[in-house]
């Protein structure tokens, strides 16, 4: 008998297929921290709320518009990367120049502000989204299950994620973007509208991180823990791969989601989130850049 | 003066507490535990000017030294604090030399990481030792003083709060861990070129405050009588603490205590409020405290750091020139002491 097994129940590759829905969610919410801090510098600890307002959003237009869900969908972005950018300029961008424990703090009292507003809105109740594409379930080999829905958002995240690096490195957008972040005096010296540019950049990463709710939301339910086991424990896959790495918080997302796969197999589903957040923390204290970020980070 | 004006306040505290209610003792009972956590959170973000996620985690670690210690009866009270204390500020050494080595938000995460840890740790904990019915706590007892009344309560948490205030009130200002302290939070590249080791006197700001939310902690657990695990595993009691201290002022004592009794009696007053609106209202507002209390903070957090960012502190600083200065406006210097 062989030691380790590759298919069957107790396998690795049916363990590695249980992690892709996880990855992909991890991908997105990932990218979301990224993009925001890459951009601004802003630790924005409301991700979490982001990806679960869109995630209300999407439930009450589903059912109050008759309307395709695809269009539904739409809507719902459009509305996050408008209320993204808002939040930017209307909140953040007020605290251009003070410390940024004060970035930090604020997106606190942001994320707070959300999950009250939330909580009075739709309280604790757990939603359904309706079903996207027909049920479909794909069996690779023995013990691997996938459903369309799950390769769907495999194709939506990993696309997203490919359109912003392209976004990043080849446009003149991303050019304006990258030198915003670079020098955003020089930036504004020549020309460049560093409050549009980097509000586009929250734009972008809200919708990330709206479709990283999505991600979660249509196999599973809608409710307050998107916040925390999705969205904050985003933290994770970005601190492995790189805090300002867009790139890094790939393979961040299948390391993470493959180490909690793997806890919650042999360690009780309770151990899921914390084999996350300690996993964390040991990257905090070997390697604080990350796998892929940038070795500017400042020891005191 | 200062005598003077220390007496008056230990006096208008003493009678205060003797003309409360049970009931109105038990809430200021609350606010100085409350205050005990801000004071130590304080200490740290004055001092690293970092932001401290993890007061949650680590009165959960006191409870849980509590839990471990106390319910048998057997160790005398006192012991068991000081535990809890020790046990808080292990954790906070083994977390902040990590977190605090690093500039920027890296303390943040890693207290955030931290309290998550700490939930399943204690819930485990929990499940494996009493189950659902959590532990039962004996009255404790100190030096013969039996705290069996909310009165005695009251009293035993001012000295204790006193001593740290005299504590930290005097390493900040007269002792070489003072000096040093505030070397590095007006400017850490002068203080490591004066000699100072920045990330170590970090670590034990880090240290010190761990150690007395962690006493905090079980305090509170003494207080209850009764711990619960599920009692701390929510991040929104670290970021209640965390308003407490920019409502009150970043660095200021006074501000830490003020903004501990404003946060404290926030679902209070909100109820007080509801009474006095129509039924309706009060039904809806008794329903949803939670949630209006979690809306309430963040919007105040948000308020303060746009609008005022020194917190009340820099609000009475702005006071008292204008009652000086009056009635000369264009006197006033309303930048001097700005955050």
């Amino acid at each position: 008998m062989a030691l380790i097994a590759l298919t069957g129940p107790d396998g690795i590759l049916p363990l590695l297929f249980d992690a892709i829905p996880l990855a992909t969610i991890y991908l997105l919410i990932g990218i979301s921290w990224a993009i925001i801090f890459r951009s601004t510098g802003v630790l924005n600890l409301a991700i979490g709320e982001f990806a679960l307002l869109a995630c209300y959003l999407l439930y009450t237009l589903a059912s109050s518009l008759h309307v395709s869900i695809v269009i539904d969908i739409i809507g719902t972005l459009v509305i996050m990367s408008v209320f993204g950018g808002a939040v930017y300029l209307g909140l953040f961008r007020r605290l251009l120049g003070r410390p940024h424990w004060a970035q930090v703090v604020l997106s606190l009292g942001l994320a707070t502000a959300l999950d009250g507003i939330m909580g009075l809105k739709w309280g604790s109740t757990y939603y359904d989204l309706p079903q996207l594409i027909s049920n479909i379930q794909y069996r690779p080999f023995s013990g691997a299950d996938l459903s369309a829905e799950d390769l769907l958002f495999v194709g939506i995240s990993v696309g997203y994620t490919l359109i912003l690096i392209a976004v990043i490195r080849f446009t003149s957008l991303g050019v304006r973007m990258r030198a915003a972040t670079e020098s955003p005096l020089l930036a504004s010296l020549t020309g460049v509208s560093t409050r549009s540019v980097l509000g586009i950049a929250w734009a972008l990463g809200t919708v990330a991180a709206s479709l990283g709710g999505l991600a979660f939301a249509f196999p599973n339910f809608v409710g307050p823990p998107i916040t925390d086991t999705i969205g904050l424990l985003g933290l994770a896959p970005v601190l492995v791969g790189g805090l300002d790495s867009v790139e890094g918080v790939a393979l961040g997302a299948v390391i993470v989601s493959i180490v909690q796969t793997v806890a919650a197999k042999y360690l009780g589903a309770t151990a899921e989130v914390p084999v996350a957040w300690a996993l964390l923390l040991v990257f905090l204290l070997f390697r604080p850049q990350g796998l892929f970020g940038s070795r500017a980070i400042q020891r005191v | 003066m200062r005598f003077i004006m220390l007496f008056v306040t230990v006096v208008v505290i003493v009678a205060i507490g003797l003309r409360l209610e049970p009931y109105q003792l038990g809430i200021a009972n609350a606010i100085l535990l409350a205050a005990f956590g801000a004071l130590g959170l304080n200490l740290l973000m004055g001092v690293a000017g970092q932001v401290s996620a993890g007061n949650a985690a680590f009165l959960g670690i006191g409870a849980m030294g509590a839990a471990i210690l106390g319910p048998s009866g057997s160790i005398p009270f006192p012991v068991v604090i000081v535990f809890a204390a020790a046990i808080g500020g292990c954790v906070g050494l083994v977390v902040g030399i990590p977190a605090l080595r690093l500039s920027g938000i890296y303390l943040t995460i890693g207290t955030i990481a931290l309290n998550y840890i700490v939930f399943y740790a204690f819930d485990t904990y929990q499940t494996d030792t009493v189950g659902g019915g959590g532990w039962v706590l004996p009255t404790p007892s100190i030096a013969g003083f039996q705290l069996n009344s909310p009165l005695r309560w009251y009293f035993f948490l001012l000295v204790i709060l006193g001593i740290i205030w005299l504590i930290f009130s005097n390493i900040l200002s007269r002792s070489p861990f003072g000096r040093a302290w505030h070397t590095v939070r007006s400017n850490e590249l002068v203080a490591g070129s004066l000699g100072i080791n920045v990330a170590r006197y970090k670590v034990l700001a880090f240290v010190i405050s761990s150690a007395v939310i962690a006493m905090a902690g079980a305090l509170a657990s003494y207080n209850g009588g009764l711990i619960f695990s599920s009692n701390f595993d929510s991040l929104s009691i670290s970021i209640a603490y965390i308003s407490m201290v920019v409502i009150g002022g970043w660095g200021s004592m006074w501000g830490a205590v003020v903004g501990a009794a404003i946060i404290t009696l926030l679902p209070y007053l909100m109820s007080t409020i509801g009474n006095a609106l129509s039924a309706a209202n009060s039904t809806f507002i008794s329903s949803q405290t939670n949630n209006l209390e979690v809306i309430v903070d963040g919007v105040i957090i948000i308020g303060i750091l746009l609008f005022q960012p020194g917190g009340l502190t820099a609000v009475a600083g702005q006071l008292k020139r204008y009652l000086e200065a009056w009635p000369f406006r264009e006197m006033i210097d309303w930048d001097r002491e700005q955050c």
